[in-house]
């Protein structure tokens, strides 16, 4: 049996996912890395658990790229945090990722489900 | 590129101020994951650690997220340098040995390369130099190669359609260069007219010599200077072209400069001068289509091979050669030699031994890698614990792997720097090594070719003895490597593969010192050949009058010259030859004997020199019947002359009964024997005793270069001085050539032989050395590993002397497959040497014995010191220890 299968186990992040994630979460507003994991965690119903391994390399990735832009902040609890915000650029990245994304799942959906 | 740009930044300058940012950023989440901990009631202290735990493994995500920032391989490679550093400053002791041996091994593989690259890889810096031939021709009468052809020939043979794309004619010539009063002695090349033009030259000023310079015989007195003469010796003044000068005394009007970088068509001795060689009277004295004096240099056409084009030379050349007057034998074939030296090149002479050295220095490179292997192998084992540690924190195999090759990296580098610097010297001590003369001193540099040989070398090296430790060091199990149990149980493997790699080296060297041995054997066997005279206190004196005022006086100077060298105190005999004997250089001449018919039936040929009466006492050769020649004794010229031949022309021509026999030479003049003198040596140390005959100097018939050689009663080369001085006083303007003695001079005909001999023993004993290093290594970390069971060993009542042979015995094992293995690279190295040798065969038992015992006691010294500590254990503290 593998994990995929197990329902009781958080689902792995295909190649690339994450990044658009990240990139969807800070759709909503400049958030840090916590934030960014803990909003995937509530909006995925649990079922994307995000490894830190995973988020703090993706991050810098994304910073890399200039998808994103970074900036120290106090958070609403008055602790500094670094805060992650779209750039112009990330924008249009999610914006393309998005629909590839949609057609990727509509795709999978009919081949995974045909219509007889 | 905005990317790179910000890369590039963080990478030279941001670097500790990211990783700084990344740790506050994760602080502050890990606050936040406690927070949220204690939101959910857990208590403070399981708050943390639940925090912690999902926060997961700092080092790795910091470690992982790095890799995103800057070019992550110029970034990591930095931080494994930087760790390599430090922690090969942790162990000087090993990184002093690898990096010396390694040193010593690239030092000596770049310095010999430097003279593979001079003797067989450089070439003309002219058009095409790839595709030069340089002609020879087989003289089968008089066993030798002849060099040189005819005008005529040369004119016919380029109107031949065939291999050749073009062909040119030159000859090297001395010339006495004569401006404002002011004599220079050059040498300078007489050349065909489209000598420049088939090799690209271009001019620096004024104009090239052409096909008009060398037409009617004597009708062009023009010259072309070399650039360096030009920048020399008339400051580069662009008013030298048609300026009047004098060579050898006949006024010549210089047309040009050749372009700068061109020295002629012989890499080895570069010319300064070019003459058309219509000229050749005047260097000569001889009309040119008299006499064979032309080397030919052909350029053959794209795809033909030197073989190919020998083979239709061969079918259209000896036509041509009879049909222009040159006498030749049935089977004196043509030989293409490679030209893109151009002449004279000494690649026969010197790259066989170049190549050999290059494989000697290449096998001391593999065994300096052995050991480095072995003892990198032997510490991958020490450090697993330091591996394992590593692994357990977060580094993964290919940071290890990365890391441990990056160390490897550095000590070749290091390695390589020291190479280079040592090169330098050793390229010194070489050419200090072979014959002063041999115009390579000045050749031989490092240059790229040179430098891109070392690094490539120093890359391989480094990857060659770095990679299975590192591989090894990369497979380090965290779990064991923190419980300690590493020096008690490791794996089988390194210690299998470092006795393999001392086992090669033990091979490799093996067959070294096997080599030191052939060629230290050689050396000495011809040491000890019998020359047939006595080399000892023999001075010689080479003085030629060509070119000064004497040389009409020949007969009344030289002997005046040898009464005056009687005379000195320290003469015990002194006499004139034409010839200096073992020096290379001979002359020989067609005979005709009553009564002798060679088996193929050819003329018999002998070797000849002119000598003085007093010759044989000089040198120390005995006369075995007859007399010495006398002041009445002609040479044959006006009446019966008297010749003195040696034992081996004796048996082989005159049925060994020789003396009152006559017999006729060159053109017909006849001599009869008044002397036999023993065999000795006439143009190598090498050869087979070769039949000789001496001519008397009749007063007609003087040469104008002769050799003064003296025996002095104490050293001939203090005698040297004074037979100069006595030369000077004489006739101040004579000028006397470079003097030497006997002994110097065999000095010089061995010096192939020394080098190979001195390099083969010094590399040998390194190979040694290091061998015995590798093997001390992988034993003193087997005792210890072992020290436990020593101790255990002892204290159940095993006797020291058995603790002893038990490491002994695991030395011998690996001394024993070493040998085995070295055994065929003996035989492959001796077979190579083959030709260098002499007075012993390349698969000689002897040899290959006493090398084996020589290494099995280098290696028993080695294996005793360790093995001596592991029976001086203290059975009571080596079971406490752990």
């Amino acid at each position: 049996m593998s994990t995929v299968d197990n329902l009781s186990e958080p689902l792995e992040f295909l190649q690339g996912t994450l990044e658009v994630l990240i990139l969807r979460s800070l759709q909503a507003g400049a958030n840090h890395a916590y934030g960014v994991a803990q909003f995937l965690r509530h909006q995925s119903a649990e079922e994307f658990v995000v490894d830190n391994g995973s988020l703090y390399p993706a991050l810098q990735r994304l910073l890399q790229r200039g998808w994103i832009a970074a900036q120290w902040k106090m958070s609403p609890n008055a602790r500094r945090a670094r805060y992650y915000r779209l750039t112009p650029a990330g924008r249009k990245q999610l914006v393309a990722a998005e629909s590839r994304w949609r057609r990727f799942v509509e795709a999978m959906a009919r081949v995974l489900a045909p219509e007889v | 590129m905005r990317a790179w740009w910000a890369k590039l930044c963080r990478l030279v300058g941001g670097g500790q101020r990211l990783d700084d940012e990344l740790r506050e950023e994760m602080s502050a989440h890990l606050e936040f994951e406690l927070e949220e901990s204690l939101a959910r009631g857990l208590p403070e202290e399981a708050a943390r650690a639940d925090a912690r735990r999902r926060f997961g493994n700092a080092a790795a995500i910091a470690e992982r997220s790095r890799e995103a920032w800057s070019f992550r391989w110029l970034a990591a490679l930095a931080r494994d340098l930087r760790y390599g550093v430090r922690s090969m400053a942790r162990r000087p002791g090993f990184t002093a040995v690898a990096v010396l041996s390694l040193a010593v091994a690239l030092g000596a593989n770049t310095a010999v390369f430097s003279f593979v690259n001079t003797i067989l890889i450089e070439k003309l810096p002219v058009a095409e130099a790839g595709r030069l031939v340089v002609l020879r021709q087989k003289d089968e009468q008089f066993h030798m190669e002849n060099c040189c052809f005819t005008h005529p020939f040369f004119e016919e043979l380029r109107k031949q359609p065939g291999d050749f794309e073009d062909l040119l004619a030159m000859s090297p010539v001395d010339a006495a260069l004569t401006d404002r009063e002011q004599t220079e002695r050059l040498r300078a090349d007489a050349v065909s007219g489209n000598y420049f033009r088939m090799l690209g030259v271009r001019a620096a000023a004024g104009r090239l010599l052409g096909e008009s310079d060398d037409g009617a015989e004597g009708a062009n007195p023009v010259c072309v200077i070399g650039y360096k003469l030009w920048q020399e010796r008339f400051a580069g003044d662009p008013g030298v072209v048609g300026r009047r000068v004098l060579l050898n005394g006949q006024p010549f009007r210089i047309v040009g400069v050749s372009q700068r970088g061109f020295g002629g068509a012989s890499l080895r001795t570069p010319s300064d001068l070019y003459v058309p060689a219509s000229m050749a009277e005047t260097f000569w004295g001889m009309k040119r289509d008299t006499f064979g004096f032309l080397f030919l240099i052909a350029r053959v056409k794209p795809g033909v091979s030197a073989q190919q084009a020998a083979a239709r030379l061969n079918a259209t050349g000896p036509r041509i050669q009879r049909a222009t007057g040159t006498r030749i034998g049935p089977h004196d074939d043509f030989l293409l030699y490679d030209g893109s030296q151009g002449i004279g090149s000494g690649r026969e002479q010197l790259g066989k031994p170049v190549l050999v050295l290059l494989l000697l220095v290449g096998v001391l490179l593999l065994v300096a890698c052995a050991n480095l292997a072995a003892l990198l192998l032997v510490r991958s084992v020490e450090r697993t614990r330091e591996a394992g540690l590593r692994a357990a924190i977060g580094a993964s195999r290919a940071v290890l792997f990365r890391q441990f090759l990056a160390e490897a990296g550095l000590l070749a580098a290091a390695g390589g720097t020291g190479g280079w610097v040592l090169a330098l010297g050793l390229i010194g001590v070489l050419l200090h090594l072979l014959p002063q003369d041999d115009g390579l001193t000045k050749l031989v540099h490092p240059d790229g070719l040179v430098f891109g040989f070392t690094a490539a070398v120093t890359l391989l090296a480094g990857l060659l003895f770095g990679l299975l430790p590192a591989w090894r060091a990369s497979r380090a199990d965290p779990l064991s490597a923190i419980h300690g149990a590493v020096l008690a149980r490791p794996g089988r493997r390194p210690r299998v593969l470092s006795k393999v790699a001392i086992a090669a080296q033990i091979a490799l060297s093996l067959a070294l010192v096997f080599c030191a041995g052939l060629f230290s054997r050689t050396l000495h066997n011809l040491r000890a050949v019998d020359l047939g005279f006595q080399a000892e206190n023999v001075a010689i004196v080479p003085i030629d009058l060509g070119g000064t005022a004497y040389r009409t006086q020949a007969a009344p100077f030289f002997t005046e010259l040898l009464r005056r060298a009687r005379a000195l105190p320290e003469t015990r005999a002194a006499a004139l030859t034409q010839l200096s004997v073992v020096s290379g250089s001979m002359q020989s001449i067609a005979l005709n004997v009553p009564g002798y018919t060679a088996p193929n039936g050819m003329r018999p040929v002998a070797y000849f020199t002119r000598v003085t009466g007093g010759y044989f006492r000089t040198l120390g050769t005995a006369l075995v019947a007859g007399r010495d020649f006398t002041e009445r004794d002609g040479d044959g010229r006006n009446g019966e002359g008297a010749a003195i031949v040696n034992e081996k022309f004796a048996r082989q021509f005159l049925a060994g009964d020789a003396l009152g026999k006559a017999f006729a030479y060159g053109g017909g003049r006849t001599v009869r024997v008044v002397g036999v003198a023993r065999t000795s040596k006439f143009r190598y140390i090498r050869e087979e005793p070769q039949p000789a005959m001496y001519l008397p100097i009749a007063p007609g018939g003087f040469p104008d270069s002769l050799y003064l050689e003296a025996r002095t009663t104490a050293s001939a080369a203090a005698a040297i001085g004074r037979l100069r001085g006595m030369v000077h006083d004489l006739a101040p303007r004579v000028p006397v050539g470079a003097a030497t003695t006997m002994e110097m001079q065999i000095d010089a005909a061995l010096s192939r032989e020394r080098l190979l001999a001195f390099l083969s023993t010094l590399l040998g004993g390194v190979a040694a050395a290091l061998a015995a290093v590798g093997l001390y290594g992988v034993l003193s970390f087997a005792v210890t590993r072992r020290t436990r069971e020593i101790g255990i060993r002892l204290s159940v009542g095993a006797r020291r002397s058995g603790i002893v042979a038990l490491f002994l015995r695991e030395s011998a094992w690996m001394v024993a497959a070493g040998v085995a293995a070295g055994v065929p690279l003996m035989l492959a190295c001796g077979k190579l040497a083959g030709s260098l040798l002499y007075g012993l065969q390349g698969q000689d038992a002897g040899t290959a014995a006493a090398a084996t015992a020589a290494l099995g006691l280098v290696a028993l010294a080695a294996a005793l010191v360790p093995a001596a500590r592991a029976a001086r254990v203290d059975p009571v503290r080596a079971l406490k220890h752990e």
